[in-house]
Formats: C-alpha cells, structure tokens, sequence
C-alpha cells in the first residue's frame, strides 16, 4: 500500500481542494455572467440577471459587430502588439544583459533611474509627446505609437529581464567564453537561448498591455482605418449605453483573440515558462 | 581594455535612445511647467508656489491616501498567489485545469474587467440579487454607492485581476527549483510549512520581490483605468487616486502646471524610495562581505 | 529550445525591420500610412482671412463628437460631407469622430502641438472660451456675416469680450419626462403634472404606494449631479451670471441664494423620491429605468427623447413632458435649460474662410431639414422648418428653446467646481454622508480653492461676467 488514509491528510487535501475551488469560482463567475449576459435580450437581462439565457441571441453581436470596421481593427491592434513587443523585447534584452552581467559606474544609479520612469502615468506624459511625435511627423502612424508603446514598455522589460539574466550562473557563462565566445556570442548563444521562460512570460505581458491599451491608441490614432480593437469596443460602449447585453457582446468580442491565442499556446507558453534550464 | 569599456554602452544605448525619445522631453516639459503658471497666454516662472498649492488642495492629499490604502492588496495579492502556486505545484486534483484558469482575468482588458464588475456591484446587481435570494440580505450592501465601501470593492477587482500573474510567475519558478531540496527536507522530517518556509521562500525571494515591486508600481502609477472605469473617483471622492487628479487637472480644470507639479512629486518620492533601497542594499552587501 | 530560438529569431528580425524605419526623419513616402497634410507641418501662422476660392486642393480636417447622444448623427456628417465636396470638387473633408474619453485630451495635445483638426466640436460655455483663453481658436466674426450668425441659436454661449468664437450645431435641453400611464395609475392627473415642490413630493408619495420609483437617476459617473446643480441651483437667481460673479468672489456660495438648492434637493431625497442604487449606476442606466416602465419621472435630456420613443414597448405616448416643478421664484426658474453644441475653428487651419463655409453650409435648409430626419434632435438655427416637427412632445420644446430658452449653468462655472463641488456634493448627500449646509460650505471651499489655483482664470471670469 502506497497510500496512508489518515483522516489528518484526508482533512488538509480537502482544505487545500476547497481553497482551490474557490478562488476559481470566484475568478470565473464574472467571466461567466460576461459571456452569458452577450446572449440574453434586454428584457430577458433585466428579468434574469445571472441565469442562462432564455434562447440564444445573437443580435448583440451583429450590433457589435456592424460597420464591419472589426477585421481592419484587429489587424491593427496586431500589428502594434508585434511591432511594439519585438522591438522592446530586444532592446530590453540587450540593456538587461549589460546591467546583469558588466561592471561599469554608474550602473545602480542608471538601473534604479530606468525603474522609477515606471511610476510616471502615461496620462501626463500625451501632451509633450503629442508635440514631438507632430514634430517627427510620427502622429498616425503604426511606427511613431509602436516607438511610444516600445518606450512605455521598456523600464519593466528592462527589470523583468535584468532579474532573470543575474539567476543564469556564472560558470556557463565563463565556460562559453574558454570556448572563445565574444560578449555578443554569450548574449546570442547563452543568455538568450536560457531565456526561454522569461521571454515567454515577458512576451505575453507586454503583448496584453498593447492590446489592452486605449489612451494612447486613442489620441495619436487619429484616423478611422488606423484605430484599434479596443478603441472601436470604447466607442461602441458609448454609443450602445443603454443596451447592456449589447455592450458585453462587443466586449467578449474585443477578449475573444487574446483568450483564443492563449488557449492555443497556452501548452507552449506554460512550458515555456516553467521549462527553464536554470535553477 | 578599452572596447571593454564601451561595451556596456553599446549594449545599452539603443535602449537609453528609445527612453530618452520618449521619456525624456515629457520628463524636462513637467519639470519646467510645474514651476511656471499660465498668464495671459503665457507661461511664468513662479518658483515652487505649484507645489504648495497641491498639499494645500485636500482632493489631492485624498489620492495619495488612497494610494497608499491601495498598497494593502501587494501583501494580500503576494500571499494568496504564493499560497495557490504551491497548492498548484503539488499537483493538487485538477490542477492543470486551475492554472489555466486562475491566469484567465490576468488577459482581460481592464475596461471589460471594470465594467462588469459594475453591473455585479451596483446596489442592484448581480450580487445583491444573489445575496437577497439566498436569505443574505443584511449583507447586500452599495458596494459602490457607499463611500466606505466603494474603495475596497475596488481593492477586490485590482486583486481579482493582477493576482494571476503572481500565480503564474510564483509557480514559473517553483518549477524550476531543485526538487532534491523537497526531498532532503523531507526526510529530515520537516512538515509543509516548514518545507515551504526553509525552502520555497528562499529560493522564490527574486521573483518575489519582482512582483512586489512590480504590484506597488501598479498601485502607485497605474490603477487610472480601474478607477476611471469603475467609480470615476467616486462617490464623493472616495475613490480619487493621484493618476486621476493628475487627469482632472490636466484635462477638464485647464491646469497642467498643477498636473505637472504632482507628476514631478510622484517620480521624486518614488526615485527616494527606489535608491533608498538601493542604499540599504549596498550596506548590508557590505555588510555580509565584512562578516 | 529551438522553438525559442525560432520565435526569438522572428522578434528580432521584426524588431530591425520595425527600427529601420522608426524614429529619425522618415521620409513620407516610406510609410504609406504617414500623416496627411494637416499633421505634416508644424505651422505656427497666423490665421490669414484671405478666401482661398483658388481651385488649390484645400483639405480640411474635422473632430467631432455627438453621435454619442443624437444617434444619426455619423450618416448625416458624411451625406454633409459628401455634398459639400460635389458642390467644392477641391474641398476634401476628413471626419473623425472622437469618443468621449478623448474629446479633450486629443484636443489639447493637438493645440500643445499646433496641429491636428481644422474645425473642432465642442460642448458650450466654457468647454468652449477656454480654448479661445488659450488661443486655441479663433473668433469667427470675421468670417460668418453677422446676419447668418443672426439665426444661430444659443450664440450668446461662446462670445467673450464682444467677440464670437464659435458657433452652434444641434440643441440639447433638459426637460423634465414623466410618464402620463403611471401617473394616472397612482391617483395623479397626467394634464396636471406638479408645479410646485410640494406637488412634487406629493407626487413622490403616491408613486411610491403603488410601488413605481418616482424619479430614477444614475450618479456614478459623476455628470448627473453637475446637471442636478443647472437645473435647481437656477431657480433662485434671475440671471446666469450670478454664478460668475460668485466665482470670482463678489458672493458667497454659502449665501442662501447659492446654497438652497441642497436643501431642495434633499427634501426629494428625505421624502424617498428616488431609486435607492443612485449612487451605484450610471446617469444613463437611471433613465433606462424610465423606458422599462420602473421609474415614472426623469430628469432628461431632449435629445434622448427620439429614442426613447423607438424603444420597444414604450412610445410617444409613455411620455410626456413638463417644467421642473418650483422650490424658489427666481426669474430663470421659468427658463427651458438649452445649450447649443457647436463648433470652432482653430488658430492653426490654415483655411479659416473655408472651414467657416463649411460650417455655414450645414445651416442650410437642406442640411437642417436632414438633421432633424437623421436624427430627431433639434439644430441650433431658427430656420428649421417647423412643418416637420409632428410629434407634440417635440412641438412644445421647439417652442421652449425659441421662447423661454435658458443658460445651462455647468456652462458658465469653473470646471473644478462642477466636479469637486456639484458632482462629489450629490454624491455624498445621496449616500449620506454631508448636510446640505456641509455642501455649500464644500462650494465655497471648492471656489475658493480654484482662485488660488487659477489667477489666470479669474481674470478671464471677471471680464466674462461682465
């Protein structure tokens, strides 16, 4: 018997299961009156607020959905995400290796400055670069927003990346270099093929952030057919007020893309972040 | 020797070229705007009068105290996420399927987080329906009509959101500690608390302290959008954070030297408190190389 | 692991591919999506009052708002658009609607910058000069004869120091709706709805024996309770400029004058004329309660009216509309609050003439006419013609807006003290926490905290005033 029953274990795996239990209930059920509230009528929302839907309504989504600007959008909002997430994962990635792992003075004092830039709000910060952006006629396009987002980005990637690169120890590092590994060749070669777990997650966290951003995308997009998801669902959310079924069906629109990238990698991502080779 | 030199240039440059693109001509604009005022159509050089203003202003002495109550969520959110990774990490039944989903409203955009949360919360939503039905009615409050209530229902959503990353991240890293160290302590009898305390703490303190960072960060900077969605600082001011202020005043008072002033404060404290901790840092390094 | 070396492969091959064209002069050309013509040049001149009638491609941008609350209003900007462009073949007109988020924010970077929009939407009063305080925009004297401006209604919003800087698009008024069905079935004579505020709260009782929420309202949002503020803070006062001249300090907003309208209000609040969530939903679910037949009189807005009446179950005849009963004798007290949304020009267009036509050319009777039918909303000209306003309801507050047509007080107050004083104020007397006597003091406070703040401001709040 491999098993011993005793009623102590039997007790704490049903605490454990029960914590568990709950804290996903509680995660899920806003998720779940989203999703079935895009399904009901008004009045069937009124009347029946957290129950299934009497029959599917599909409507919403039509209402949602019209002008047919969605495509257009969700390539937009794509089209920032990768932009903005490759150029500041890489640049991020090459500053966290100077700060991890070269000695130069002044090398605390320029890390800790980088950090604290993260406590600025975005909010105060679109005026004076509306004003270099017009100056850089850089205002309307996907190049001048990704530069904003890649500079937003990088004080957290930059510390994301820093920290994970001090965890990878020395010993591979001098071993590459007996190996005759030139500083760029350790970065290429080491740093960043054991960097698979924090790639993964850095990847993934500012990828959400510039899908989810709407104050910037918002003020320097300035043209219809340059407007993202999430700037198309806030006007749709203004202009649908009153129909609150309606709303959420353009809400579970905009969340649609991120929940189904996730589910498809979600195996690699976690593997990804939780294969790392560095203990 | 001397490329030795330059190579930690090079490497950074790109990236201190992006930041400075982009921080650096908002930074300098803030720091001269909030010691100006407008007159006339022009700017003016008044001295520090913008920052006495503000601590005289009590809405803006409300945000920071409300920040700073905001701060409470880090030690929840930090214990509850280590709490749940560890569950998860010891291959608790189902654990797969709870993973995927405690990580779920970390993907949600935050306007669709706080506007159904709204409905749930209104003092006819949702949760009150659901309280009322079940024979609860004593316990079907405004959660945020009420000015007591409506900053910690707040409090209940930031949490519900951000959490997940901490679960992911905590148990990212369990994954990859030594398991012979669980072993080892096994043997020498120790019990799950004591394993986790001797063990996981130790070996989880950098990811631990990243989130941590990273969650008052969030708490200090970058909560506008809960707020503005969710209470518009509301009612009666119960819910104004500093972001918010910084917004009133920058876009519906006409007062960017004042949005301005808070701005350079906010970047000031938080650059003490960062290279304070750098201090005491290097002193205890010091302090181990001595001893 | 190759996975991870693959994928990193295509981030930084994207990455050079994105920083080959980033920052530094870029030329237009590389880019198809680069700005056009307004954004290309930061130009700082001054605006020329010279006609353009010249056939030089002429291309002019518009910001807009207000399909969020006259529906229609998208399809009948680009049919005005289009036409204008037939009747001017090297006029092109770039519309963006903006959304309600970055209304303001978009505007002021773009003034920061001295580029964006040719012609901007704004909301009345302040929303409106403050821009012209800033030189911002320019006045339109010049530009639109003085007998076309002659039947713009509400001009009187956005002229300052003996100048006009900008000119209004469509009315938006606050009538008070009731819905005639339940007032007769709770004992109430729907031809005789409450005068008085006695009347009104013994409406407020009899609704509430049959189980009807009286008045239904939303605060969370903030924006009702400056509304509440323009509508009963008025009733004691016979002009609009009494609120300016206690802004700039020559009264008290603790005088009694100024404050009796907390203590009107609370009475409602005493005698239960309200939906207890007040506090926790938004204005606009408070008048959806309304339309679902559970509230019997709103605080509204006349142009929500239209679609109210297109509801599903509900109609022109689940309305009706009336004054706001009276607590106080004040001559605006028998006012129809009105204000005229509208537009101006910036001091960057380079085409002020043009963009003044372009705003002429939507008062024209085909353009009115069009309005109306797109919309249901009333438009800011007193030449609309009258013959195509059939339903009643909409009769009598075209009849209003041209007769007993008031200020709507948020208009022509501070900004912060709408926010820090009206809006917070009804919050915390509808969650219970301040005395109406405590609210006008956080008036007063608030005012006297915004002089402080503004010196500025109040130097151009006393001209104003004037």
């Amino acid at each position: 018997m491999r098993h011993h029953f005793t009623a102590r274990a039997f007790l704490g795996g049903f605490v454990r299961q029960v914590l568990v239990i709950a804290a996903t209930l509680v995660v899920l059920f806003p998720i779940y009156f989203l999703v079935v509230s895009a399904f009901k009528t008004q009045s069937d929302y009124i009347t029946n607020l957290w129950g299934l839907p009497h029959s599917l309504h599909l409507d919403n989504f039509n209402i949602a959905l019209a002008g047919g600007k969605f495509f257009r959008r969700f390539a937009n909002s794509t089209i920032l995400a990768v932009g903005s997430v490759a150029l500041s994962s890489f640049l991020a990635c090459l500053a966290a290796y100077a700060f991890a792992r070269m000695k130069f003075r002044g090398k605390r004092f320029l890390f800790n400055l980088i950090l604290s830039l993260m406590v600025i709000p975005p909010v105060v910060m679109i005026v004076p670069m509306f004003v270099t952006m017009v100056r850089w006629q850089l205002v309307n396009t996907y190049q001048g927003t990704i530069l904003i987002y890649t500079g937003l980005l990088m004080p957290f990637s930059i510390y994301l990346m820093t920290n994970f690169f001090q965890t990878i120890p020395h010993e591979i590092i001098e071993a590459a270099r007996m190996d005759g590994c030139s500083t760029l060749g350790v970065f290429w070669r080491i740093m960043l093929p054991l960097s698979g777990p924090a790639l993964v997650t850095l990847v993934v966290v500012n990828a959400l952030w510039v899908w989810n951003e709407l104050l910037i995308a918002l003020v320097f997009l300035q043209k219809d057919d340059l407007k993202t998801l999430m700037v198309g669902i806030s006007a749709l959310r203004s202009r649908n007020y009153t129909n609150i079924p309606a709303t959420m069906a353009g809400l579970v629109i905009a969340t649609i893309p991120i929940v189904v990238v996730y589910m498809f990698g979600q195996r690699y991502f976690i593997r990804g972040m939780t294969s790392g080779a560095v203990k | 020797m001397r490329t030795k030199k330059i190579e930690p240039f090079l490497f950074l440059a790109p990236a201190l070229f992006v930041l400075l693109v982009v921080f650096g001509v908002p930074i300098y604009r803030l720091f001269v705007l909030s010691f100006q005022r407008q007159s006339q159509g022009k700017q003016i050089f008044v001295g520090l009068s913008n920052y006495k203003l503000i601590f005289m202003d009590n809405v803006f002495i409300q945000a920071i105290q409300h920040n700073g109550t905001l701060i409470i969520c880090v030690p929840i959110m930090v214990v509850a996420a280590l709490l749940l990774s560890i569950l998860l990490f010891e291959r608790i039944r189902g654990w797969q399927f709870y993973r995927t989903t405690l990580f779920l409203p970390y993907l949600l955009p935050i306007t669709v987080v706080g506007l159904v949360f709204s409905y749930i919360f209104q003092f006819s939503g949702v949760l009150n329906g659901i309280l009322n039905a079940i024979g609860l009615k004593f316990l079907a409050l405004d959660w945020l009509g009420s000015t007591h209530l409506a900053l910690p229902t707040l409090m209940f959503v930031i949490i519900w959101k951000e959490m997940g990353f901490g679960v992911i991240l905590f148990l990212a890293r369990l994954m990859s500690v030594d398991e012979e160290l669980y072993d080892a302590a096994k043997i020498d009898g120790a019990n799950w608390l004591q394993l986790h305390l001797n063990i996981t703490l130790p070996q989880l303190s950098t990811v631990i302290e990243f989130f941590t960072v990273i969650s008052i960060i969030t708490m200090l900077s970058w909560v506008f959008n809960y707020v503005y969605v969710m209470t518009n600082g509301g009612p009666g001011n119960a819910t104004i954070v500093t972001e918010l202020y910084i917004y009133l005043m920058a876009f519906q008072y006409n007062n960017i030297n004042l949005a301005a002033a808070v701005s350079v404060l906010l970047l000031l404290v938080t650059g003490i408190f960062i290279f304070l901790e750098l201090y005491l840092r290097d002193r205890a390094e010091v302090g181990e190389a001595l001893g | 692991m190759k996975n991870i070396i693959k994928l990193i492969t295509v981030l930084v091959s994207f990455a050079l591919l994105v920083t080959s064209c980033s920052p530094a002069p870029t030329p237009t050309t590389a880019a198809p999506t680069t700005a056009g013509p307004t954004t290309a040049a930061p130009t700082t001149a001054a605006p020329t009052t010279a006609a353009p009638t010249t056939a030089a491609p002429i291309h002019l941008v518009v910001w807009w708002w207000g399909e969020q609350e006259a529906p229609g209003a998208q399809k009948w900007m680009d049919d005005t658009v289009k036409a204008y462009e037939v009747l001017h073949p090297n006029v092109t007109i770039e519309t963006v609607l903006q959304s309600t988020d970055s209304l303001i924010p978009a505007f002021q970077s773009a003034a920061a910058a001295g580029s964006g929009p040719d012609i901007q939407y704004f909301w009345g009063g302040i929303y409106t000069l403050q821009n012209a305080w800033s030189g911002a925009i320019i006045p339109l004297d010049n530009l639109i004869p003085a007998d076309e401006m002659s039947h713009y209604i509400n001009n009187f919003e956005r002229s300052y120091d003996g100048k006009q800087y900008g000119i209004g698009w469509y009315l938006s008024g606050n009538p008070m709706v009731y819905n005639p069905k339940l007032f007769t079935q709770a004992g109430l004579d729907p031809k005789n709805p409450p005068q008085t505020w006695n009347d009104l709260i013994t409406a407020c009782q009899k609704l509430n024996a049959i189980g009807v929420v009286p008045i239904s309202g939303g605060m969370k949002d903030g924006w009702f309770g400056g509304w509440l503020f323009s509508i009963l803070a008025r009733q004691s006062h016979d002009s609009y400029k009494d609120f300016m001249s206690a802004s700039v300090g020559n009264a008290k907003f603790t005088d009694p004058q100024f404050s009796g309208w907390w203590t009107a209000l609370d009475q409602l609040k005493q005698a239960k004329c309200w939906n207890a969530d007040i506090n926790s939903i938004d204005y606009q679910q408070g008048q959806d309660m309304f339309v679902q037949g559970k509230s019997a009189i709103l605080f509204s807005n006349d142009t929500f009216l239209k679609g109210f009446a297109d509801t599903a179950g509900f109609g022109w005849d689940s309305m009706a509309v009336m004054m706001v009963p009276k607590w106080a004798t004040g001559k605006m007290a028998d006012e129809y609050i009105t204000t005229a949304q509208g537009w101006g020009i910036t001091s960057w267009s380079k085409y002020p003439q043009q963009d003044a036509d372009f705003l002429m050319f939507m008062h024209t009777p085909d353009r009115l006419a069009a309005w109306w039918a797109d919309t249901g909303v009333l438009p800011a000209d007193n030449r609309m013609d009258t013959s195509l306003i059939t339903q009643p309801i909409q009769q009598e507050i075209y009849k209003w807006d041209t007769t007993v047509a008031g200020a709507n007080l948020e208009n022509f107050i501070p900004n912060q003290l709408d926010n820090d004083a009206n809006m917070t104020g009804v919050q915390l007397l509808f969650s219970g926490d301040k005395t109406p006597a405590q609210l006008a003091q956080l008036s007063e406070d608030t005012i006297a905290k915004w002089r402080l703040q503004n010196p500025d401001q109040v130097t151009f709040f006393q001209t104003w005033s004037k």
